[in-house]
């Protein structure tokens, strides 16, 4: 087990922190987050290359913050490799059991092993200048695991690397740690790349944790607004709670005139200001046109303004005007994907009528303050349908609830 | 391109190789004019002199052991100053530039006053006699030559990106094993460079080395000082001699450089 606790780090006008994350024995665990959030730097001080200001570090039950990188144990893959150049790839590879003095017949049989997994036998006698990009990738790799390390840390390992080999290498990544059941700590700003890999994900924007949980939950239920605009949500507005309905399990939303309905938050009272965003995905366009200022929940109407091709699908581009005020020129914008099947097709400038499912509604739970004497994570997930608390694990997401809990009550801290 | 902007060039072109031809001639000329004042049997003849071999034997040997005292000294010092964070360290920095650009005579001289001081004497008296006597060409030589094999150094060292040794940490390298199997070999091409150069430097030391030591025959006679001594005794061949030597021992070593120079940009 890995824990960062109440860590705080500075460099210059930029600070890191306070972050506090458990990484569990064998977990995948992915950091992601933007250009600039302070990734590389939180690795770093992990690894020990940089001096914290404040906080703790504990490896397997030690605490290891004071501890030189040396002595850490830990496995690292720089995103630039950083493979001595004047060394052949199985020097590159043995350097580390060379100086740590462990060059015994295990680990030998050790590094074998990983010669063959990793498919480099044939390039054992070249020097790193001589490799692809791919192929520096997997020596790199292959030094941080010779060692058997108590935690591999990987700082964007892909990030130089063409696409068409990238998924092989996430797909051969996979297969590594399902045999050798290292814990990892992958640092990417690759959503794709840490949902096809990663068991859990933090969300780290401008120095602090926004969100912890499964990826297909932080995709799903963003806990901020940051988290979503960092996973390519543009859909974010703010409203009022316009109505509380305790047996149905809902509220309803005023937003520029028009009501949404979402599932009943029990910590917000009527009229308080809500932040929230409308999923892409979930909006339909109806054929039935509907008035301004009918108040049916759950419908609005927008003006179609343009359209971009996907791979996949469209996005329609569309202003919504104030569905109560007519008169009132304030328009906010709204995205809408439709998948290739749809023939929907309206001209620019219609107005059109779209559904907005309880589904399509999610509010911000970490924007909304806790009630006295519970957790943030003991409220419901906003998300409709999901009926389950934000970072406990679905069985199919490979996680537990338990790490879960633990991660969302550490983000919180 | 246009015929105006082709003259342009043209003559820009024609400028610039104008002022390397001048500078070309002119060292030239001054080879030239050297080789013109002996003839091939002259030379032959001088070079089988002994106070000549003797001046060759003293250059080399001062020089190989001076630099290998600033070496010794100046490769940690150039690595605290390309890889380290320390208070003071453009002053520092600064302070061990000094020595270069200040003339050598003067070093000279700080040198003769400091063993006139009590402490000088007490060095004199008990450790190693240098005023006069051929110790004080190899401290005279090491006081010219380390400033500048730290500036040397450090370059090497600047080239060297700080990443491999911070990685190396994490491999489990200890500070020491960081800098002795990754940074060194790292900068080696460069380190070679730097202590090429600066034998070259102290080979042909003269202005300190002359202060402090003194230019006497057969005794503090390195190659330098022999040029000089040959000059006021008159005998000319002898001072061309020895200059085509010292010509000969720089260009060797600054052909070394240029290898090793073209090694580090190619890797």
């Amino acid at each position: 087990m890995i824990r960062v606790e109440r860590l705080a780090c500075a460099a210059g006008k930029f600070k890191l922190g306070e972050i506090t994350l458990a990484i569990a024995p064998r977990e995948y665990f992915a950091l992601l987050g933007p250009t600039g959030c302070g990734k590389t730097m939180l690795l770093e001080c992990i690894c020990g290359l940089r001096n914290i200001n404040q906080g703790q570090i504990v490896a397997d039950g030690k605490d290891v913050t004071r501890e030189s990188p040396e002595l850490r144990g830990f496995g690292y893959v720089p995103q630039d490799y950083v493979l001595l150049p004047f060394l052949t790839v199985s020097e590159n590879i043995l350097f580390p059991l060379r100086v740590q003095r462990k060059l015994d017949a295990d680990a030998r049989a050790h590094f074998s092993a990983l010669v063959d997994i990793l498919r480099i036998g044939q390039l054992l006698d070249r020097k790193p200048r001589h490799l692809s990009g791919g192929e520096k990738q997997r020596v790199a790799l292959a030094r941080a695991l010779v060692t058997r390390p108590k935690l591999l840390l990987l700082d964007e390992p892909y990030a130089a690397v063409d696409m068409a080999l990238k998924k092989k290498l996430w797909a051969e990544m996979k297969s590594i740690h399902g045999r050798f059941q290292t814990t990892v700590l992958h640092v990417t700003h690759d959503l794709d790349e840490a949902l096809t890999l990663s068991q859990r994900a933090a969300v780290l924007v401008n120095g602090q944790v926004e969100q912890v949980g499964p990826m297909g939950e932080i995709l799903d239920c963003p806990a901020t607004r940051q988290v979503a605009e960092f996973i390519g949500m543009t859909n974010v507005y703010r409203g009022l709670v316009a109505g509380i309905d305790e047996s149905g399990g809902s509220m309803t939303i005023r937003w520029n005139g028009w009501m949404l309905r979402t599932p009943l938050h029990n910590r917000l009272a009527p009229s308080a200001e809500v932040e929230f965003y409308l999923r892409p995905d979930k909006i339909k366009p109806l054929t039935t046109p509907v008035k301004e200022g009918t108040g049916n929940t759950g419908v609005i109407l927008a003006i179609f303004s343009s359209v971009v091709v996907q791979r996949g699908g469209r996005t329609l581009f569309f202003k919504v005007p104030n569905g109560a005020d007519a008169a009132n020129r304030d328009t906010e914008d709204l995205e809408v994907s439709l998948s290739n099947e749809s023939s929907f097709a309206p001209r620019e400038g219609e107005p059109v009528s779209l559904s907005v499912p309880e589904t399509a509604v999610g509010v911000f739970y970490r924007a909304v303050h806790p009630v006295a004497g519970r957790r943030a994570a003991d409220c419901l997930c906003l998300q409709a349908g999901r009926g389950q608390l934000p970072g406990t694990a679905r069985a199919d997401e490979g996680g537990t609830g338990e790490t879960g809990r633990g991660a969302i009550g550490a983000a919180e801290g | 391109m246009p015929r105006t902007n082709q003259t342009k060039a043209w003559f820009f072109r024609f400028a610039a190789m104008s002022t390397l031809a001048v500078l070309g001639v002119f060292f030239a000329a001054l080879l030239v004019s050297l080789a013109g004042a002996t003839t091939a049997s002259k030379f032959q003849q001088v070079l089988g002199r002994n106070d000549v071999w003797f001046a060759v034997k003293l250059s080399l040997f001062t020089a190989t052991l001076s630099t290998t005292m600033a070496v010794i000294i100046a490769l940690p010092a150039a690595y605290a100053l390309s890889h380290l964070d320390f208070p003071g360290k453009k002053l520092i920095d600064t302070l061990v530039d000094l020595p270069i650009v200040l003339s050598p005579v003067a070093l000279g001289a700080a040198l003769l006053v400091f063993f006139n001081t009590w402490a000088g004497r007490l060095i004199e008296d008990n450790v190693v006699t240098f005023v006069f006597q051929r110790p004080g060409l190899v401290l005279a030589q090491f006081t010219v030559v380390v400033a500048l094999a730290v500036r040397l150094l450090k370059s090497a060292f600047d080239l060297v990106d700080p990443r491999y040794e911070q990685v190396s940490r994490v491999m489990g390298c200890t500070p020491f094993q960081a800098f002795t199997r990754v940074t060194l070999p790292l900068a080696r091409p460069g380190i070679l460079a730097a202590v090429i150069l600066t034998w070259a430097r102290a080979v042909g030391e003269f202005g300190a080395s002359v202060t402090l030591a003194g230019a006497t025959g057969m005794k503090t006679e390195t190659l330098p000082i022999s040029i000089y001594l040959s000059f006021a005794a008159a005998d000319v061949s002898k001072a061309v001699a020895v200059v085509f030597v010292l010509v000969l021992v720089s260009g060797i070593a600054l052909f070394g450089v240029r290898l090793l120079s073209e090694r580090v940009f190619a890797k």
